[in-house]
C-alpha cells in the first residue's frame, strides 16, 4: 500500500485543558480551487483542506485560509484551521506497512501554507510519533515538520530519530533552514523534501525559493529512522507540548511518498500584495482601531483587515493598548506586535501649520491620504552601556519634552481651509518587546503658539505642555480602565457553569441547616466550656500541662507519635508502641516518661532544643509519684464583650473592607443617621466599593506567593499575577473558581493573567513550588519540608508533593539531586549525638507520577462538575475546590482576618490542629457554599454578626487553642498595605511616583524587564531589586514607600508563601512615619494636598482640630488634645492664608535626564539618581497659599496625628 | 520497639563510624574572641588578579592575561599585593587574603551577590538570611539601645534577614548625609518643631493610651515609639556627625566609601554589631567593580580608595583598641578572569577569587590558599563558601556548627563550613 488515497479520516480532536471530542471530518475539498488541484496533481498520499464547518470543534477552529486575490489560485472564502496553545489533530496510524510509515530508502516530501503568529521553541506542522501516547516510547520520531526561529524569522525545520544499529546508537537528527519569514507576515507556503538515508538529498523552500540549510543536532546520518504505529499529528507534539505546537493558522497540507520535483514547488507559491487601503474618516469622530497580529518584521500592512478592538477618544494620543481577555475573562497577551490606527478629520481656517508627531516604535501619518512622515522602528536591547543624554529640547517654551526614545518630527502644513483626513498608524511591540508605547501624540500648531493635540473637527485639544499632557493621560486612563472592566465581563463565559456546580455543592457538600447563628453557637460553647472546665490549682494544670504543652503535646497530644497521646489517661497508663507505661502511678523510676527525659543519648524526649531542665524534670517525678493523674484543662473565659460605638464600628468596617479610614462627611452623616439598619447598609454599601479588592490583594499576593522582580528573573519570581487577583476580587469571583483559575494557570503569563503563577524562574522544580503553595492557601496542608525530606510533624511525605507537582506539570516528575538532603547533613545532626529526625524517602533520580494523593472527590461528583478523561491540573482544581476541606480553608481565613484569630490555627497548616468551635467552622462552611463560595456575601454575615461588632479584647501572648471563645473580637493591626494606603488617604495625596519599572523607554523583553505602571496603592510595589548597589538603578521616590511597607512586615520578595506576617513592633516602625522620606512627604502642606485646602476653608480653629481628628482617628479629640491643638494653631490663624498679591510665584522644579536600564554605566546616570534622591528627600515644596509660621505648625499637627499610635490599630 | 532500641539498631546498621558520632560529642571547634564585623562589599565583583592575587603582567590591548598592574611586597614576606595597596600592603600581617574562595554562580550579579551574602546557594522553599542578620541574630548589638545590623548602601534582599524576620534585619543609610532611614529625622524639621512636634504627639498617645488600656498590641507599638524618639535623639545621631572627627582623619579615609568606613569605626564605638558598608562611587570609573570594557581604565581609582579606607580602618581601628575585636571582610559577588574581554575589561570569573579578612584577633598569614598563573583555578588550599562564613562566625564567637531555626525547621547555620584551623 503505497499510493492508496484516502477522503475520510476519522480525527480526534485533543484539547490541551478541555474535552477531547472524537469528530469526522471530510477532508477532501468538495470544489477544488487551483491551488489543491495541482496538489492533487502531484499525487500526495494524505492532504489536509479544511474546508468543512464540521471540522470546528472548542479550541479548533476554521479560520480564514489564503484567499483570491492577494493569494491567486485559492478562492475568496478559502479557510484554513486555527491552533493555538497545543491544540492539534490526530491522524491514527494505519499499522504496518502505513502510508504514513517511512523507512529507510524512501521517499519523503511535505507541504503547506502556513500562517504562525508566534513561534515558541518547534512549530509542529506535521509530525509521526513522539506523541507521549502509552506505549510508545517518548522519542519515536519518524519524521516531524516543523518550523522554527532562525535569527527572529520562521525557517524550515525537519526532525527525525534514527534507529540504533551498525551505524551507532539511536539518535536525533534535525536540519534546519538558515533563512526564514517574519512571523505575522501574513501566508507562507513551505515545503520539503528527504530520502531517509540519504543525507544530502535534503531539499527546503520558503515561497517557492529554495533554502540552505543544514544538520545540526546529531548531524547528518545515513541510518535508518525508527518506525512503529504511533499517530500522526497535526500542529502539535510531545503530549499538546505548547513549545512545540503551532500557534496560528494552516492550510492545504499535503504528505507525498517521492521526492516532488523542485520546479513544483517552485512554482507553488504566488503572492500579490493588496493594494493600500485606507479608512475614510467619520467627521466629528477620532476612531482608533488596533490591528494585529503584524508581522514581526516591522513592516506595515498595505490592508490590516478586520480590527482586534476599536473605540473611539477624544485626543491623538496614546497611553496603553485596551486589555485582551480570554473567554474565562483573564488576561491573555495580543501576541507579538500590533498597530493602532487612529482615523479622524479635521477642519483648518486658511493657513499655515506645524504638525508634531512623537512616537518611539514605527509609526507613519498619512493627511489627505498621502504620506507625510514617517518614524523609524522602536529601538531594542542595546545593553547598559548608552550615554546618558541631555533632557530634549522642546521647540517651544514651556511644552513638554518627548519621553525617552521618542522620536519627534514636525512638519509644516498649508492649508487652504475645510476637511483634511488624518490617519496615524502607531506600531506596538515586536519580537522581545513589551506591548508598550512611549508617549506617542500628534499635535497641531499655528506655527508660533503651543502645540496642542490633535482632536476630531474644529475643537481644541490639550496643550503639550505637563498640564495638558498629564490631564490628557488621565482622563484616557479611566477611559480605557472602564473599556477594560466592560470587555473582561463579555468575554467571561464561564457564570453558567459555575452557578450549575454551585448548586451541586449545595446539594452534594451541605449538611442539614441547626437554625443556630454565628452569635448563639459562640455563646453556646461558652456556656458549656464554663461546665466542663478542669480546676486551674490543680497540680497538674498549674505545673505540668505547661511543659507537655510547650514540648510534647504537638506529636503526643495532637498527633500519636510512637502511638503515645498525653491527651489520653488510659494511653499514657498503658504506654505507646515501646509497650512500656510512660507513666507507672506513683512510681517515676519504671516510668519509660522519666526515662526518654532525663536520658542523655539519642533518644532524649523532647528532642529539639536542650531538653527539659532540672526543675520541669523535677515536676515530672512529683507529678507521677503523686499518681500520674492528667485533668481536665481549666478555661479562661472573659466576660462577652459590648457592643462597639458608631465611630468604633465605623472605623473598623472601613479598615477591614476597603483598607483605608472614612472620610470626615460620612463620619458625620453616619453619626447624625438614626436608621437602626445603619450598620448593615454601610457593610453593604463598603462591600461595593471598588477598594474592596484593592485591600485583599495583598493578602493573596503574600498566600500565593506571587513574587515578580522588576528584572532579570530570580529564584521563585513569577508573572505578576496580581492583576488577576484585582480583577477577580472586582469580578467577586467565586472562591472556588478562583482556586481553579489559579491551580489551572490561565491566561496570560507575563501580561497578568493566573498563568504568572505557572513560573518559578530558577527552580529545578517550579511545581512542587506551586502545589505547596496550592497545599497551604486553599488546603491546610503545608508540605514545605517535603520538598527535600519527610518531616516529624507532618503526614505528608515528599512522595506527596511530588506527585501533585506532577500532575501540575502534567507528566511524571524526576526527581532532582536538590531535592533530598546531602548525607553530610546527617553527619552533622549525628556528629552532634542526635537522632535525625527528618527521613528522606524518595531516591534523587526516581519517578513520580501525577496522582492526586489526598482524600479523593467521589468519581460521582468528579464526572459531574468536570468532563471524564481531563487533563491533570483541571482534576487537581477540582479535587481541591469541590472538598469540603477548600470551603472550611477559606472561611477560617475571612474569619482570621476578621475577628483576629482562626477557627483553626494556623490558618495554612491544619495538621494536628482541631478546629475550636467545629458547630461554628461547618455552620460557616455551609453559609459559605450555599452563598455560592461568595467571598463578599459570607464577608458581610460575619461582619452583621454582634461578635464583629463587639469591643476587641486583648490577644494575651500566650493564648492558647483552647482558650480562644471569641468573647470578642481579637485585636489586631493594620496591614502594612493598609498602614501606607491610609497615610496617603487621610494626608489627601496621590501617588504620582512616576513608573515602576527600570526600563523606561520599552527597549527589553517582557519577562526580563517588568513595568509595574504608576502604583496607586500600596499592593503595586514590588522589590527595588538593586543588589547590584548602583546608585543609577535606585528609584528613590519608590523606595520611601517601599522602606514604610516592609518596617510594617510587607515583603518585597516572595520566594514562598506565608499566612502570618511578621508585625512585631519595633522602633523602625514608627520611625519611618515619622522620620522616613514618605512620612514627610505625607506631613508637608504642599498646593495639591487635600490638607492645605481644609487649612483654608477652616472657620474655626475648633473646626479645623475636630476635622483633623476624625480624619485621621475617626473620634473627637479628647479635651487635653482640644486644647493643645487649638493653642497651637489659634496664634496666627487669622492671618493664615497668603493674600493673593502676595503669592509668591510657584517652584519650578528641575527637569532631569532620563536614566534607564540601557544608560545606566554611564557615570552621569549616578549622580543624576543621587540628586533626585536628595529631590524625593525634601519632598513637594510647600504649599504657597499659607505663611510659614502658621504652616509649620499646623504640619507639626499633622505629625503628631499621622504618628498616633491609632494609626496602625483596627479599633 | 523501644525509641532507644530503634535507634541503635539503625546506628548498628549503618556502620562504625555512625555508631562513633552517636557515642562522642562533636570535636571542639575553634572561636575567636572578636566582637564587631564590617563587611565591605565591592558590588561588581573585585577582580583578584588586579588586587590581592596579583601575577605576571597582562596587557589589555593584546589579550595577554595577567596583572594590570605591578606587584608589591608587603610586610609578609612571599605575599604581594598590587602597587595600588600600598598602605594596605604595609599593614599585611594583620590581613588575610582567601585567595581560593570559589563558587558556581557567574552569570548573574543579584544571584551571586545572594551567596556571597547569605552563604547559601538559593533553595527551593528557605530565604536565607545574610550574614549581618545571622550575627545580629546571634549576638544581638553590643550595646543595649543600638541596632545590632546597620547598612551602609541600598537595601535588598541579599542583605536581609530571610527567615529570621525583621527583628534581625538593619537599618540602613545610602549616604553619609542622610543618616539612617526611618531613624535621622528630616532636615527641615529642626529647633523648636522637635519639642513640638514630640509634645503634641504625647498628648495624643495618652488620648490612645486610656482609649486601649490593657491592649498588648496597642503598648508594645506605643514602647516602639518611645525608643524609635530616642534613637532620633542626640545621642544616637552624634554618632553619624562626622564633623566631630579631625580633618586630617576624615582626610585619609579619602572617598565617600572611606568615610563610610569612618562612621563605622563610629558606630562599633557605640555599640553597633555588624555593619555592612558597600562601595557605590561607581562613577569614578562608570562600572563600579563590574569592570567590564572601558570600566577597566579607571579602576585602579577604585582600588586606591579601597587601600585608603582599608588601611585607615584598620589603623583607626587600632588606635582605639578594636582592631582584635573586629573581622574585617572584603567581599563581592565573585572575582575577574586573568584575561580580559574585547573592549580591554574583564568578564565575571567565580571558581576562583579572592575575598580579605583581616583584623579580628586571627592569625593572619598575608594570604591563604594558592591560585593558578592567571588567578582562575584553585592550585592549592580551596576555601568554599561555606567555610569562608564558617571562618567569619567563628571568629565572631559563633559556633559555626550551631542550627538556626525556620519556625520548627533547624537550618545549619552554614551550609556545613567549617572554619580555616590555622587562623585560629
Amino acid at each position: 500500500m503505497k499510493t492508496r488515497r484516502t477522503c475520510v479520516f476519522a480525527v480526534r480532536i485533543a484539547l490541551l485543558t478541555g474535552l477531547v471530542v472524537v469528530i469526522t471530518t471530510r477532508v477532501c475539498a468538495e470544489e477544488t480551487s487551483d491551488f489543491q488541484s495541482k496538489i492533487s496533481a502531484a499525487n500526495p498520499v494524505a492532504h489536509w483542506s479544511f474546508r468543512e464547518s464540521d471540522a470546528v470543534a472548542e479550541g479548533v477552529s476554521l479560520k480564514p485560509g489564503p484567499r483570491s486575490p492577494t493569494h491567486p489560485g485559492f478562492s475568496v472564502g478559502n479557510t484554513g484551521i486555527g491552533l493555538k496553545g497545543g491544540t492539534h489533530l490526530v491522524i491514527p496510524d494505519e499499522g504496518i506497512e502505513s502510508r504514513f510509515d517511512f523507512d529507510h530508502g524512501d521517499s519523503f516530501s511535505v507541504e503547506a501554507m502556513v500562517n504562525p503568529t508566534e513561534l515558541k521553541g518547534y512549530s509542529a506542522i506535521l509530525t509521526k510519533g513522539r506523541t507521549s501516547n502509552a506505549g510508545f516510547p517518548g522519542d519515536n520520531q519518524n519524521w516531524a515538520f516543523r518550523l522554527t526561529s532562525v535569527g527572529g524569522k520562521a525557517g524550515v525545520n525537519f526532525l527525525f530519530r534514527s534507529r540504533a544499529g551498525d551505524h551507532g546508537p539511536a539518535d536525533w537528527h534535525r536540519w534546519t533552514s538558515k533563512d526564514g519569514f517574519a512571523v505575522g507576515s501574513g501566508w507562507h507556503h513551505v515545503a520539503l523534501s528527504y530520502t531517509f538515508g540519504e543525507s544530502d538529498s535534503i531539499r527546503a523552500y520558503i515561497d517557492g525559493n529554495e533554502v540552505e540549510g543544514q544538520w545540526d543536532m546529531g548531524g547528518a546520518t545515513t541510518a535508518p529512522p525508527v518506525v512503529d504505529d504511533d499517530e500522526v499529528w497535526l500542529g502539535s507534539t510531545m503530549g499538546g507540548n505548547i513549545s512545540n505546537s503551532f500557534h496560528g493558522t494552516l492550510d492545504e497540507v499535503a504528505l507525498y511518498r517521492r521526492v516532488v520535483p523542485e520546479k513544483i514547488f517552485k512554482s507553488r507559491f504566488k503572492y500579490v500584495p493588496p493594494p493600500l487601503v485606507l479608512p475614510d474618516p467619520n467627521p466629528g469622530v477620532l476612531q482608533v482601531n488596533m490591528h494585529g497580529p503584524l508581522s514581526s518584521d516591522g513592516s506595515f500592512p498595505n490592508d490590516p483587515g478586520e480590527p482586534l478592538v476599536a473605540w473611539q477618544q477624544a485626543e491623538l494620543g496614546f497611553l496603553r493598548l485596551p486589555l485582551k481577555y480570554n473567554d474565562w475573562g483573564i488576561r491573555e497577551d495580543w501576541g507579538t506586535a500590533v498597530m493602532v490606527r487612529a482615523v479622524t478629520e479635521i477642519e483648518l481656517e486658511p493657513g499655515e501649520y506645524e504638525f508634531l508627531l512623537r512616537s518611539r516604535t514605527a509609526t507613519r501619518l498619512f493627511i489627505d491620504r498621502k504620506q507625510v512622515v514617517s518614524l523609524p522602528k522602536q529601538k531594542r536591547g542595546g545593553g547598559a552601556h548608552n550615554q546618558v543624554k541631555p533632557v530634549p529640547d522642546v521647540v517651544r517654551s514651556g511644552m513638554r519634552p518627548s519621553a525617552m526614545d521618542d522620536v519627534e518630527k514636525i512638519v509644516s502644513f498649508s492649508s487652504s481651509g475645510g476637511r483634511h483626513a488624518i490617519v496615524l498608524d502607531v506600531m506596538v511591540g515586536g519580537p522581545r518587546l513589551r506591548l508598550d508605547f512611549g508617549e506617542p501624540c500628534l499635535a497641531i500648531s499655528n506655527g508660533m503658539d503651543m502645540f496642542h493635540l490633535l482632536t476630531p473637527g474644529q475643537q481644541s485639544g490639550s496643550p503639550l505642555n505637563d498640564q495638558g499632557w498629564l490631564g490628557f493621560v488621565d482622563r484616557l486612563g479611566k477611559q480605557l480602565d472602564s473599556m477594560d472592566i466592560e470587555h473582561r465581563r463579555q468575554a467571561d463565559q464561564q457564570q453558567a457553569y459555575w452557578n450549575d456546580r454551585h448548586q451541586y455543592a449545595a446539594e452534594r457538600l451541605v449538611g442539614e441547616s441547626t437554625g443556630k447563628s454565628i452569635d448563639q453557637l459562640v455563646n453556646q460553647r461558652i456556656v458549656i466550656a464554663k461546665q466542663e472546665a478542669g480546676d486551674p490549682d490543680s497540680f497538674f494544670n498549674r505545673n505540668v500541662r505547661p511543659i507537655f504543652a510547650e514540648h510534647c503535646y504537638r506529636c503526643h497530644g495532637e498527633k500519636e507519635r510512637g502511638e503515645l497521646n498525653l491527651h489520653s489517661q488510659e494511653n499514657v497508663f498503658a504506654g505507646g508502641e515501646s509497650g512500656d507505661a510512660a507513666v507507672a502511678p506513683g512510681k517515676p523510676e519504671a516510668s519509660y516518661l522519666m526515662e526518654l527525659v532525663t536520658s542523655d543519648s539519642g533518644d532524649r524526649m523532647p528532642p529539639k532544643g536542650a531538653g527539659l531542665n532540672e526543675k520541669q524534670i523535677e515536676i515530672l517525678r512529683e507529678w507521677i509519684t503523686q499518681g500520674g493523674r492528667l485533668d481536665s484543662a481549666p478555661v479562661k473565659i472573659a466576660e462577652v464583650l459590648p457592643t462597639v460605638d458608631d465611630l468604633t464600628f465605623l472605623r473598623r468596617a472601613w479598615l477591614d473592607l476597603v483598607g483605608v479610614s472614612p472620610p470626615v462627611n460620612v463620619i458625620r452623616r453616619f453619626v447624625q443617621d438614626g436608621d437602626h439598619d445603619k450598620r448593615s447598609q454601610m457593610i453593604d454599601r463598603l462591600l461595593a466599593d471598588q477598594r474592596w479588592a484593592d485591600n485583599w490583594v495583598g493578602y493573596w499576593q503574600d498566600v500565593l506567593a506571587e513574587n515578580p522582580n522588576l528584572l532579570k528573573p530570580m529564584l521563585n519570581n513569577t508573572g505578576p499575577f496580581r492583576y488577576w487577583v484585582l480583577e477577580s476580587l472586582r469580578d467577586n469571583k467565586p472562591m472556588d473558581r478562583f482556586a481553579t483559575e489559579l491551580i489551572t494557570m490561565r491566561g496570560s503569563t507575563w501580561g497578568g493573567g493566573a498563568g504568572g503563577f505557572s513560573v518559578a524562574t530558577l527552580n529545578d522544580v517550579p511545581m512542587a513550588a506551586k502545589a505547596h503553595i496550592i497545599g497551604t492557601a486553599f488546603l491546610g496542608v503545608d508540605m514545605k519540608c517535603a520538598r527535600c525530606h519527610d518531616a516529624p510533624y507532618h503526614e505528608t511525605t515528599q512522595k506527596t508533593l511530588f506527585q501533585l507537582a506532577a500532575m501540575l506539570k502534567r507528566k511524571p516528575i524526576k526527581v532532582p539531586a536538590t531535592s533530598s538532603v546531602p548525607e553530610a547533613f546527617f553527619d552533622h545532626v549525628s556528629a552532634g549525638g542526635r537522632e535525625s529526625l527528618i527521613d528522606v524517602t524518595l531516591d534523587v533520580g526516581s519517578t513520580v507520577n501525577p496522582e492526586w494523593p489526598f482524600e479523593v472527590v467521589s468519581d460521582e461528583d468528579l464526572s459531574q462538575i468536570i468532563s471524564s478523561d481531563q487533563d491533570s491540573r483541571v482534576r487537581f482544581a477540582a479535587n481541591v475546590t469541590f472538598s469540603r476541606r477548600f470551603a472550611e480553608v477559606i472561611v477560617n481565613r475571612l474569619w482570621k482576618r476578621l475577628m483576629g484569630a482562626g477557627l483553626v490555627e494556623p490558618v495554612d497548616d491544619w495538621e494536628g490542629h482541631q478546629p475550636v468551635d467545629p458547630a461554628l467552622l461547618g455552620f460557616l462552611t455551609d453559609e459559605f457554599i450555599r452563598g455560592g463560595y461568595d467571598l463578599r456575601l459570607l464577608t458581610s454575615q460575619i461582619m452583621n454578626s454582634n461578635l464583629y461588632q463587639r469591643a476587641a479584647q486583648d490577644v494575651p501572648a500566650n493564648l492558647v487553642e483552647s482558650d480562644r471563645f471569641f468573647e470578642g473580637p481579637y485585636r489586631r493591626r493594620l496591614a502594612a498595605e493598609q498602614i501606607v494606603d491610609n497615610a496617603w488617604h487621610v494626608a489627601g495625596r496621590e501617588m504620582n511616583l512616576g513608573h515602576l519599572t527600570m526600563d523606561i523607554e520599552g527597549r527589553l523583553a517582557p519577562d526580563y524587564f517588568m513595568n509595574f505602571g504608576q502604583p496607586k496603592h500600596a499592593w503595586e510595589f514590588t522589590t527595588m531589586a538593586n543588589e547590584r548597589d548602583r546608585p543609577s538603578l535606585a528609584m528613590p521616590k519608590m523606595q520611601a514607600v517601599v522602606d514604610t511597607l516592609l518596617a510594617f512586615g510587607w515583603r518585597n520578595s516572595r520566594q514562598e508563601p506565608t499566612s502570618h506576617r511578621i508585625e512585631e513592633p519595633n522602633p523602625l516602625q514608627p520611625g519611618v512615619l515619622a522620620n522616613g522620606v514618605m512620612g514627610s512627604w505625607l506631613t508637608q502642606l504642599t498646593d495639591d494636598s487635600e490638607l492645605t485646602r481644609l487649612c483654608i476653608e477652616a472657620e474655626s480653629v475648633h473646626e479645623l482640630v475636630e476635622t483633623l481628628f476624625l480624619r485621621f482617628l475617626t473620634r473627637l479629640p479628647t479635651p487635653s488634645e482640644e486644647q493643645r491643638f487649638v493653642n497651637l494653631l489659634s496664634s496666627g490663624f487669622a492671618e493664615r492664608v497668603v493674600p493673593e498679591e502676595l503669592l509668591p510665584p510657584p517652584v519650578k522644579l528641575e527637569r532631569m535626564p532620563y536614566v534607564s536600564w540601557s544608560n545606566h554605566l554611564d557615570s552621569a546616570a549616578n549622580s543624576i539618581k543621587q540628586k533626585q534622591e536628595e529631590v524625593a528627600r525634601r519632598g513637594d515644596p510647600p504649599t504657597r497659599y499659607l505663611r510659614v509660621t502658621w504652616r509649620e505648625c499646623a504640619e507639626d499637627a499633622l505629625w503628631a496625628l499621622l504618628n498616633a499610635p491609632e494609626m496602625i490599630i483596627v479599633p | 520497639m523501644k525509641r532507644r532500641q530503634f535507634i541503635q539498631a539503625s546506628v548498628a546498621a549503618s556502620g562504625a563510624v555512625m555508631m562513633g558520632n552517636v557515642a562522642h560529642a562533636a570535636p571542639s571547634l575553634p572561636l575567636g574572641k572578636a566582637e564587631h564585623c564590617v563587611m565591605l562589599w565591592l558590588g561588581g565583583g573585585m577582580s583578584q588578579i588586579d588586587t590581592f592575587d596579583p601575577k605576571k603582567r597582562g596587557d589589555a590591548k593584546q589579550k595577554k592575561a595577567g596583572s594590570y598592574y605591578a606587584a608589591i611586597d608587603t610586610a609578609v614576606p612571599g605575599v604581594q599585593v598590587c602597587e595600588h595597596l600600598s598602605k594596605t600592603a604595609r599593614m599585611m600581617e594583620n590581613v588575610t587574603a582567601i585567595r581560593t574562595l570559589n563558587h558556581d554562580v557567574v552569570d548573574e550579579h543579584a544571584a551571586a551577590a545572594n551567596r556571597m551574602h547569605t552563604g547559601r546557594s538559593t533553595g527551593g522553599t528557605v530565604t536565607y538570611p545574610s550574614l549581618g542578620s545571622i550575627v545580629a541574630d546571634q549576638r544581638g548589638a553590643v550595646a543595649e539601645g543600638v541596632p545590632a545590623y546597620m547598612l551602609l548602601g541600598y537595601p535588598n534582599i541579599a542583605r536581609g534577614p530571610g527567615f529570621l524576620g525583621p527583628k534581625a534585619g538593619y537599618v540602613y543609610s545610602t549616604n553619609i548625609n542622610s543618616g539612617p532611614a526611618g531613624l535621622a529625622r528630616p532636615k527641615s524639621i529642626v529647633g523648636n518643631r522637635i519639642a513640638r512636634r514630640e509634645g503634641l504627639l504625647d498628648t495624643v498617645r495618652n488620648a490612645g493610651s486610656n482609649r486601649f488600656a490593657g491592649d498588648s498590641k496597642f503598648a508594645q507599638y506605643d514602647a516602639a515609639i518611645a525608643e524609635s524618639l530616642r534613637l532620633a535623639g542626640p545621642e544616637f545621631m552624634n554618632v553619624f556627625d562626622l564633623s566631630r572627627e579631625p580633618d586630617s582623619l576624615r582626610n585619609e579615609y579619602k572617598s565617600e566609601f572611606g568615610q563610610r568606613c569612618l562612621l563605622t569605626r563610629r558606630l562599633f564605638q557605640a555599640g553597633v554589631r555588624f555593619v555592612e558598608v558597600s562601595y557605590s562611587d561607581n562613577f569614578k570609573n562608570g562600572t563600579g567593580w563590574d569592570t567590564h570594557n572601558g570600566g577597566q581604565l579607571n579602576q585602579h581609582l577604585l582600588i586606591q580608595d579601597l587601600d585608603a579606607a582599608l588601611a585607615t580602618l584598620m589603623e583607626d581601628l587600632d588606635k582605639h583598641g578594636l582592631l582584635d575585636k573586629t573581622v574585617i571582610l572584603v567581599n563581592s559577588e565573585f572575582g575577574r578572569p586573568g584575561g580580559f574581554d574585547s573592549g580591554g575589561g574583564r568578564g565575571h570569573h567565580s571558581k576562583c577569587f579572592t575575598s580579605v579578612i583581616a583584623g579580628g584577633g586571627l592569625k593572619h598569614t598575608g594570604a591563604w590558599g594558592q591560585s593558578d598563573e592567571v588567578s582562575e583555578q584553585v592550585i592549592e588550599k580551596p576555601v568554599s563558601v561555606p567555610d569562608y562564613f564558617a571562618t567569619a562566625l567563628a571568629a565572631l564567637q559563633i559556633n559555626p556548627a550551631a542550627n538556626l531555626y525556620d519556625g520548627d525547621r533547624p537550618v545549619p547555620i552554614t551550609d556545613l563550613g567549617k572554619p580555616i584551623p590555622e587562623l585560629f
